[in-house]
């Protein structure tokens, strides 16, 4: 089940090979707001040091000079990779949902490697939420998901109000598949 | 002349961090290959367009460190 299978075009890992698959998202943007602004606070401060070392404050030293421009580059560097592996994070956690099951996908570089599927049909209770100002400006939020004995919360779920209703709308389709299928079954048992 | 050991040393980590990262995240990215279709802004963010990025990233680094030191050092 966990190896990655090619049907219609798309593969992606854990998907059955009768699962046709609906959309797919991202956390919201903002989750990348607070990453962004300190990586840019980061640039300023140091790029704005090399400027003042350069123009205003002159280190006659060499020693001096050499040390700052190494922990400035240090720091730099920091700054731009850190940014990146949040920035590469971000974008290996996904949520793909097919016609039959929501797969909830997070992936770090080299620690972390999960990958969470729920089944559609199951789903007893489909909740949004969103909660302040922000979300409701953005229109962000959180979907959760409840079967019998799990339950799935998805944050930061951009265009939720359309997410929920996709959730909806799938599930009852999923539902009406599966009483289908129970019936035909019943039927080529029955005599 | 003495400038360049330091500069060949910040290009040389900075091409080293910057493909083993882009190795880790391409193998597992390639795991979930997902389609076009999104509707989040993120989209645009395919394996193509992240490696024209992530190259143009590493220029303006190699840029960074070389024009600091020239500036800088002597």
């Amino acid at each position: 089940m966990n190896a990655a299978l090619s049907t219609d075009g798309l593969t992606f890992q854990g998907k059955d090979r009768e699962e046709v698959f609906q959309f797919y998202y991202h956390q919201h943007w903002i989750r990348m707001f607070w990453p962004i602004l300190r990586f840019l606070l980061w640039n300023i401060l140091i790029i704005g040091s090399c400027i003042l070392m350069f123009t205003t404050v002159q280190f006659a030293d060499s020693l001096t000079r050499h040390t700052i421009l190494t922990l400035l580059m240090i720091f730099f560097l920091l700054a731009h990779f850190e940014f990146i592996v949040r920035f590469y994070h971000y974008l290996l956690y996904v949520i793909v949902v097919t016609d039959k099951r929501v797969h909830r996908i997070k992936k770090t570089l080299l620690t972390l490697d999960d990958h969470e599927s729920t089944d559609l049909w199951v789903l007893q209770d489909i909740d949004k939420r969103q909660h302040g100002i922000i979300q409701n400006l953005l229109g962000f939020g959180s979907i959760i998901l409840e079967a019998q004995d799990t339950q799935i919360r998805i944050h930061f779920t951009p265009n939720i109000a359309e997410k929920y209703v996709l959730f909806t709308r799938l599930r009852e389709q999923a539902r009406v598949n599966v009483s289908r299928l129970e019936e035909s079954f019943r039927k080529g048992k029955t005599p | 002349m003495d400038v360049l050991f330091p500069i060949l040393g910040w290009c040389a980590l900075i091409l080293c961090l910057e493909g083993i990262l882009w190795v880790l995240f391409s193998r597992r990215f390639t795991q979930i290959c997902l389609p076009s279709g999104d509707h989040t802004i993120f989209h645009i963010f395919t394996i193509w367009r992240l490696r024209v990025i992530i190259l143009l990233h590493t220029v303006f680094l190699l840029a960074s460190a070389i024009v600091s030191h020239l500036l800088l050092w002597p």
